[in-house]
């Protein structure tokens, strides 16, 4: 195509021919103020804001529309004179006049300086722009609007200003205007729609070209196709015209894929319960009812309302907020008996964030039993009550209903003293539960998997992950509702069954990328390439990106700048390369986003190219300078370019780096020959892996030699036995009995542990550690519920083994008191040991299968069954298991002797003193932490508050050490089930494998060395050192840094007070360079 | 353990030198780091000595301390020799030498640390000046040494100790195997010795100890005596402070500095093998020193002065001992000490670290607290 060079405020510019001189003045980031040019449609020269001066050679300059006016060749324009600014000033005068109430047109005028009051005010909303009429038109073939009257009498209108059946309700004529008139709703003939966003649970509305969440993966764009017009007319097409990374393809179709796989793991979650199926609540007739996962909603900064909350009804903001609990969860008569386990944390959390936002906000929790059971969760509900105003009101709601002008909500219930009351509330929030949806059902039936009686996946409890049908596995809520932690680690868990399955295919499909072999640059002069991103508009919005380029290119070293649209696409990419071999560059700086996210692939780039790639530099130009300067283009561009001088001057200095490796031990060492740790060891050696499992006991099987059986069934000893055979047998295991771990040294991949056995020391050598060791169970004090004085007096687990060993002992029929939390929930104590209602629950069942007429009361706090655990609570009140609930503050008082019982135990419902007399008193004692100081030392991981193991992230490493190459699982982790713990032990061996699947470990290339002619051996370096990875060498009292060990966080350089420890990769010199470019010391301006 | 050591014709240093040379002979060190007359003037130096014979001009009392010797006993005792070294140190150079210890630089493993009560030292000029008209060190010694009762040095009119030693607040020894202490006590009849723990092959009775069980006197004296000397500290970190106010107070006094580095070489906190400062990091070229010139109109030649300065004080003020060598040791006698012992009292007092006081004591540069500063920052 023909070309034309033109000049715009004295810059030369070359377009094609046809360009307008506004599109060309655009591409030199001039800009010009327009209200009516929009890419997709034609000019119209109707706002006359992008007035210009014109001038051919020879010619007297005139001033012209620059939308309409074309590029010529030797055209001289310019769009700043004084003439041109008051004619633009004029112009916002009349509009602002016309539309003064117009959001665009009164930010208009602030920008010019247009004062406005000279005219009379009109109190309009159009500015005959012609946007509307001109997209109905163009771009959705419809013409539905047009331009009625003339002069004064103009105006958008359907024909003959009725309703008009050729409208075909796009709203884009609504989302075009810039004066936001709303024409829609006055010229068509149908009821319009709109498309609710389905992320904001239909809080707000969506386009039908979207992304789908703002974290979404990837994030990019989907189209609508049911909904766009374009996909469905052919016309419109809008999106594609002014995408600028031209990525709109309307030819995508579905594709079916078919994937050719040894195992399936099912993580499609589940559903979320409807809350219209509780009508009684009101979900859908009052507005101010909302569920908790829109309350979640509006509490994200990503929501419809950027975090605010808000009352649907009419945006104020609420002050009495009422959570009510358990919305079809523990309803049989919604079908949905079991418990959610999730949606009392939430409503905490959510009640707590709401007080963070708006500190006015007054929570109130509405509740059956408060199920806190998870690590640190009870922690989190006693801070909710007592440091963050949380009000908590154990009671059914028997009624809302909404008052009619306020549009508030009245919550009827009985409080705790058995009063009926009712309160008034700005917004009720319903914490619904999860429930099984028929989406899952299509996949049951195309998969052939057997599912439980609520619909979940069917899973065997001491085969957590494993489905019926072999080879399909299922991870997450799928199975069973769950929190993430637990998610999180069943994910794992079943990542490693799938492993178990598929290891002998192992990187089979794994292409290893070729590089070419690196250039020796050592004798070449610098000659650096800079490339400036424009981040699409995210960066050249606001920093102007051609005058950085042309600032780089100018700067010392550099041969070579240009800019890219995005440079991380696949074609700026591939100019990269192509220019370092054009240019012979041999170090490369980008300045975009941020190395974050973006360094490993440009480095990968250069690499590609040929070079080290560590001659690769970046800068951000996106999060230091335009998302923070928006308000400031002039001196954002500076910014940019003193950021580009400061990093060229550094690339200048840098030279290639070599990545080092070490091999990896691929074995594993499992501490503690428990369920936990004989599961971890198994599924280690299932995966093809060699492991120490080391017991400090003569024999293997933990506390599970203790339980005889549990809540579903009671197989507990034949599937110990089971167990210890497989692991006995397994010739990858090698079982070390009576040893104690007592030295470890080395790092991830590399460990060489020392392991004492009756009285001699094994050296073993491994690449990653399993911490499995347990926890202890609880045991009272003396005389703690009277524990110690009477016969009678015992531990649930006592009960357990005292029925198996002596059931003789049970058949006349008894009273049972049992306590719950003793030793759990307390001040020395603060957790929850999530297991011991069950454990209650289960030996309660127990005695009533003896003998019906043995008498269990259970003394409780909360109720904990969660899950499907929840109806053998249930069962249990069937059978005639009395509950009664207590206080912390008024716990049950026990009376024992020889001569009987007596507890003195306060009903929290009934309000009054109760006495029993039981013939035996069983305390559910919880579990302690083991003792882990030890451990804790030899391999330096952290233990919690509670004492138990500190996982690197509670949510999505439960697993994980901060240490690299240490994991746990277990009771060590903190209190669970057998099953959560074989879950957990099977999570914590993939872990372990994805290091050691690997042949070779890599150590970070930018970490700390040392100038051995500088360093005295000082040691502070290795005081500071968070890593273990600097030590002094004993013989020459240097300084050493450990390479595989080092992460590159530079604290040894900082606290190196003779400067001999630095940082490869930010070396002396480079800083001080840098700052002395930031300061203007050096002459590195353009 | 207190004991008594009977000091015969009123010299106290000879009693002293017969204690030392028996450590010798019983072996309870097998090397002594010891201060001795020099034989051709009448000052004293610290010396290395190996039998009883060598010590005999011995005078721990004198009141000279030419150089901080915790570099010097670093020096002996970093490689870990096998024998027992003896050092007799006063109280600022034991300190210095538990940071050395600290930092890895001295090695406190075979080492008796034999330390001396301190009523400060004078500079090497006056000391020059007193000698000249004293018939030998040990005179001039027990002059100095008149008023142990009151707990005060006997000086002459202009011609007090160190400004350093004035501001002391550390006239005994601590952190020591043995001490002599003689504050509060008649050193012409009799020495305190202390012996804290057991130390192999020291046997009083064969040293002529007596056991002793009333201090009272040395204590009281000592604690006057200190008191008496924080006071004047805080008068004079007061005083420097305000003085200091800004920048200009400190760069007042470099005006004279010539750079000869000389506060550094003396500095026993200073371990750095080689300084930044005499690598070429601040050599800057040509165009550099134009651009300056040019820019500021004038720039003081060499260039860094107040870098050097403030490079130092950052490196080691948490470690500054206050022996005021660095003062002793400038030839344009800038006060270079004052201003680290100030800014010294102040970061050490923000870190609650007390340079010397234990080597259990982790330096707070290695030390990291999440709790610590919260009133500034982002938790504020």
């Amino acid at each position: 195509m023909k070309t034309v060079k033109l000049e715009i405020n004295g810059r030369e510019v070359e377009v094609d021919e046809g360009t307008t001189v506004l599109e060309a003045a655009e591409k030199l980031e001039i800009k010009i103020p327009t209200l009516c040019a929009h890419k997709a449609l034609t000019p119209y020269g109707a706002c006359r804001l992008c007035l210009v001066e014109v001038a051919l050679k020879g010619r007297v300059p005139s001033v012209q529309t620059s939308c309409t006016y074309p590029a010529l060749d030797g055209l001289k324009v310019t769009t700043d004179t004084e003439r041109i600014i008051n004619a633009r000033k004029i112009m916002i005068e009349l509009m602002l006049a016309k539309c003064p109430d117009s959001k665009v047109i009164k930010e208009l005028a602030a920008e010019f300086g247009v004062p406005g009051g000279r005219l009379k005010e009109k109190k309009e909303d159009c500015i005959l722009c012609g946007l509307c009429t001109r997209m109905c038109a163009e771009r959705m073939g419809r013409s539905a609007i047009g331009f009625t009257g003339r002069g004064l009498n103009k105006k958008v209108s359907s024909p003959f200003g009725k309703p008009n059946e050729v409208c075909q309700t796009c709203g884009a004529c609504d989302f075009i205007c810039p004066t936001e008139k709303l024409i829609f709703e006055d010229v068509t003939a149908y009821k319009p729609e709109p498309i609710l966003d389905e992320f904001n649970i239909g809080l707000n509305k969506r386009p039908a070209v979207y992304t789908l969440y703002p974290q979404a993966v990837p994030n990019v764009a989907t189209i609508d196709e049911k909904l766009c017009v374009h996909m469905l007319s052919g016309d419109c097409g809008v999106c594609k015209e002014v995408c600028e990374a031209d990525a709109i393809n309307y030819d995508q179709k579905e594709e079916k894929i078919d994937i050719n796989a040894g195992a399936v793991i099912l993580a499609n979650g589940i559903g979320v319960f409807d809350a219209n199926e509780k009508a009684e609540y009101g979900f859908d007739r009052y507005d101010n009812v909302v569920t908790n996962i829109q309350f979640e909603r509006f509490l994200s900064s990503s929501g419809p309302t950027q975090g605010e909350v808000v009352r649907p009804s009419d945006g104020k903001h609420p002050e009495k907020i009422a959570f009510i609990q358990c919305i079809g969860s523990r309803d049989p008569s919604c079908g949905n008996e079991f418990c959610s386990s999730t949606c009392c944390m939430a409503s905490i959390k959510e009640a707590v964030i709401a007080r963070e936002h708006d500190a006015r906000i007054k929570p109130t929790i509405f509740y059956i039993d408060i199920r806190t059971f998870g690590k640190d969760f009870e922690r989190y509900y006693e801070d909710a009550k007592n440091v963050h105003g949380v009000n908590f009101e154990r009671c059914m709601i028997s009624k809302i209903y909404e008052k009619p002008k306020s549009k508030n909500v009245m919550v009827k219930y009985v409080d705790p003293s058995g009063q009926q009351k009712e309160a008034e509330f700005d917004m009720v929030v319903l914490a619904v539960g999860m429930t099984d949806t028929s989406k899952s059902g299509e996949l049951v039936s195309k998969i052939d998997i057997e599912t439980n009686e609520y619909g979940f996946a069917k899973v065997g409890n001491r085969s957590p992950g494993c489905t019926t049908a072999a080879g399909v596995f299922v991870a997450g809520t799928f199975a069973e509702p769950k929190d993430i932690p637990e998610t999180v680690a069943e994910g794992s868990s079943s990542a490693a069954l799938a492993s178990a399955l598929l290891s002998d295919s192992r990187g089979s499909l794994v292409v290893k990328k070729e590089y070419p072999p690196e250039r020796d640059i050592s004798a070449e002069e610098v000659r650096i390439g800079v490339f400036i991103c424009r981040c699409g508009r995210n960066i050249a919005s606001v920093v102007d990106v051609p005058r950085v380029v042309e600032f780089s290119a100018k700067l010392p070293g550099v041969v070579f700048a240009s800019e890219f649209l995005y440079s991380c696409s696949k074609d700026s990419l591939d100019m990269i390369k192509q220019y370092i071999a054009e240019h012979d560059l041999n170090r490369v700086v980008v300045a975009s986003c941020t190395p974050r996210t973006h360094e490993a692939l440009f480095r990968d780039t250069v690499r590609e190219a040929g070079l080290n790639r560590f001659l690769f530099e970046m800068t951000s130009l996106r999060e230091q300078v335009s998302w923070v300067h928006r308000d400031d283009p002039v001196r954002a561009t500076e910014k940019a370019n003193e950021l580009v001088a400061m990093m060229v001057a550094k690339t200048r200095l840098v030279n290639p780096l070599k990545r080092e490796f070490s091999d990896t031990v691929q074995k594993a060492m499992v501490l503690g020959g428990g369920a936990s740790g004989m599961r971890a060891a198994l599924s280690v050696a299932e995966q093809g892996y060699e492991v120490y499992l080391v017991e400090k006991e003569a024999s293997l099987g933990g506390h599970l030699k203790d339980l005889y059986y549990n809540l579903e069934d009671s197989d507990t000893a034949s599937f110990l036995a089971t167990l210890i055979e497989k692991v006995s047998a397994d010739d990858k295991i090698h079982v070390m009995m009576s040893s104690k771990l007592k030295e470890t040294s080395g790092f991830v991949g590399n460990y060489k542990s020392i392991i004492g056995s009756a009285g001699e020391e094994k050296k073993i050598e491994h690449g990653v550690i399993i911490v499995a060791t347990g926890a202890k169970s609880y045991e009272p004090e003396d005389n703690e519920f009277g524990y110690g004085s009477s016969d009678s007096v015992m531990t649930q687990v006592d009960l357990e083994g005292r029925m198996v060993k002596k059931p003789e002992d049970f058949s006349k029929p008894q009273t049972y008191v049992m306590i719950q939390c003793v030793g759990s929930r307390d001040e020395k104590r603060p957790y929850c040991s999530r297991i011991c209602c069950a454990h209650a629950i289960k030996n309660a069942l127990k005695l009533k299968a003896f003998n019906e007429g043995n008498e269990v009361i259970v003394l409780y706090r909360d109720i904990r069954t969660y899950g499907f655990m929840e109806k053998y609570y249930l069962e249990a009140r069937e059978k005639g298991v009395i509950f009664s609930c207590y206080d912390k503050e008024k716990k049950p008082e026990v009376r024992a002797d020889s001569g009987g019982m007596m507890i003195r135990h306060m009903d929290r419902i009934l309000g009054k003193e109760v006495m029993f007399a039981p013939d035996k008193l069983v305390l559910s004692a919880g579990i302690s932490p083991g003792d882990n100081d030890e451990l804790t030392k030899i391999l330096k991981v952290p233990l919690n508050q509670d004492g138990f193991f500190l996982d690197a992230h509670a949510k999505i490493r439960p697993l994980d050490f901060t240490a690299d190459g240490i994991f746990f699982c277990g009771l060590a982790h903190s209190p669970r089930s057998l099953t959560e713990s074989l879950m957990q032990a099977q999570g914590a061996s993939i872990r372990g494998v994805t290091v050691l699947s690997k042949e070779k470990i890599e150590a970070k290339a930018i970490t700390a060395c040392v100038n051995e002619r500088v360093c005295t051996g000082c040691g502070l370096c290795v005081t500071v050192c968070p890593y273990d990875a600097r030590e002094i060498d004993e013989e020459t009292r240097v300084a050493q840094v450990i390479d595989v060990m080092c992460q590159g966080c530079g604290a040894c350089a900082v606290a190196c007070p003779s400067g001999a420890t630095s940082h490869k990769g930010f070396t002396k010199k480079e800083i001080l360079l840098m700052t002395d470019v930031a300061v203007g010391n050096k002459k590195d301006k353009g | 353990m207190y004991y008594k050591l009977v000091v015969k014709e009123n010299d106290p240093i000879e009693a002293v030198n017969n204690f030392l040379a028996g450590l010798l002979r019983d072996g309870v060190v097998d090397a002594l780091l010891v201060p001795q007359e020099t034989p051709g003037s009448k000052s004293v130096v610290q010396t290395l000595v190996r039998s009883e014979d060598a010590l005999k001009s011995a005078n721990v009392f004198a009141p000279l301390l030419l150089t901080n010797s915790a570099t010097s006993v670093g020096r002996i005792t970093l490689d870990e020799p096998k024998e027992k070294i003896g050092a007799v140190l006063r109280s600022c150079e034991i300190r210095a030498a538990i940071e050395l210890a600290k930092l890895k630089q001295l090695n406190l493993d075979n080492l008796v640390i034999v330390g001396v009560d301190c009523l400060g030292t004078y500079e090497s000029k006056v000391y020059k000046g007193i000698a000249e008209k004293a018939q030998d060190s040990k005179t001039l010694t027990l002059e100095y040494l008149s008023n142990t009762v009151g707990a005060e040095a006997k000086t002459s009119e202009g011609a007090g100790v160190r400004g350093a030693c004035q501001n002391c607040a550390y006239p005994n020894p601590a952190n020591c195997g043995i001490s002599i202490n003689f504050l509060g006590l008649d050193v012409k009849k009799e020495v305190l010795i202390q012996i804290y723990d057991e130390i192999e092959g020291l046997d009083p009775e064969k040293l002529d100890l007596t056991v002793r069980d009333e201090v009272s006197a040395w204590e009281a004296a000592s604690e006057n005596c200190l008191n008496k000397r924080k006071k004047s500290a805080e008068a004079f970190i007061k005083k420097t402070l305000q003085e200091t106010k800004d920048i200009s107070g400190f760069t007042k006094e470099l005006e004279q500095c010539r750079r000869c580095y000389n506060c550094r070489k003396e500095c026993p906190i200073c371990y750095c093998r080689e300084c930044i400062f005499d690598s070429r990091t601040f050599e800057h070229n040509s165009e550099q020193y134009l651009n300056w010139a040019n820019r500021k109109g004038r720039i003081r030649m060499p260039t860094d002065t107040l870098l050097f300065h403030l490079t130092r004080m950052n490196h080691m003020i948490i470690s500054c001992v206050a022996c005021g060598q660095c003062i002793s040791a400038c030839p344009n006698e800038i006060p270079i000490g004052k201003f680290f012992k100030a800014t010294g009292a102040k970061v050490q007092e923000v870190f609650e670290y007390e340079p010397g006081r234990s080597v259990d004591e982790e330096i707070p540069q290695s030390t990291f607290k999440e709790d610590e500063f919260s009133e500034w920052g982002e938790s504020k």
